[in-house]
């Protein structure tokens, strides 16, 4: 679990990457530790984005 | 967390990937603290009639730590990429709903992984799958490749983590979708790099 990182951070790096939309969306209930959870992340790259 | 890893501290990061899952790709039963095969589908509920498109014994492979598809369709006709394909299904079930017009690519950084993913790909008929051993750092893509890219459980174990979505980003087609299940920190980690990188895979 030592690469994990907190959703918001993850949320930022997607839109620092180029993403719109980004969502973290739902748990899954599937924990890999006490200290990190499973989560659903949705993000799109728009139609005019050329990058 | 900031991304200041050592060559050295990559390199055990790397180690520490490819040991576990040189074991799960074997049989995942286990090795995680959540359901694995079937009845992890199951409890991320899967379309049940999608699964029974693949043999058990693939099944078995799952370890993913949540349902992409639950995020959106897969449309007939779609290219999609699976980043850490693992044993695969994820792969199997995104070309079972892409149809013989899409295609669907899996990548995993583990040999191991890549070799038990196209062994199960070789227990269906799907046509329109291929599995291949990579970097999600280093996607062997072009540009606007993909209508949609999917992954499980893998960007947790990924160092350098905006130089992979930079890189998800590059291969998605203008109006591409990303649809992913992960692990995300939701308690105390220390910042202390070397404890991070000893529990990387743990």
């Amino acid at each position: 679990m030592g690469g994990a990182i907190p959703g918001k951070d993850f949320l930022a790096i997607m839109k620092q990457a180029g993403f719109a939309e980004v969502e973290m969306v739902s748990e899954t209930g599937f924990n890999s530790s006490p200290i990190t959870k499973g989560v659903l992340f949705r993000a799109a790259k728009q139609v005019d984005d050329q990058v | 967390m900031k991304n200041d890893f050592t060559a050295e501290d990559r390199k055990k990061i790397e180690e520490g990937i490819r040991g576990k899952y040189a074991k799960v790709a074997v049989n995942p039963e286990g090795l995680f603290s959540y359901p694995t095969g079937r009845a992890g589908l199951d409890a991320l509920k899967y379309d049940p009639d999608i699964l029974r498109s693949l043999p058990d014994t693939a099944l078995e492979s799952f370890c993913g730590v949540g349902n992409p598809f639950s995020l959106g369709e897969i449309h007939e006709g779609e290219s999609v990429l699976d980043i850490g394909c693992g044993g695969g299904v994820d792969s199997m079930l995104a070309a079972t709903m892409a149809g013989p017009k899409g295609r669907v690519v899996g990548i995993d950084m583990s040999s191991e992984m890549v070799e038990r993913a196209k062994n199960n790909l070789s227990l269906t008929n799907l046509k329109n799958v291929s599995f291949r051993e990579s970097s999600a750092e280093d996607l062997p893509f072009p540009d606007h490749e993909f209508d949609v890219v999917i992954s499980s459980g893998v960007f947790n174990l990924v160092p350098d983590k905006l130089k992979a979505l930079g890189e998800v980003f590059r291969v998605l087609k203008p109006g591409g979708r990303f649809m992913m299940a992960d692990q995300v920190l939701s308690g105390y980690l220390s910042e202390d790099v070397k404890a991070r990188v000893e529990n990387w895979a743990k």
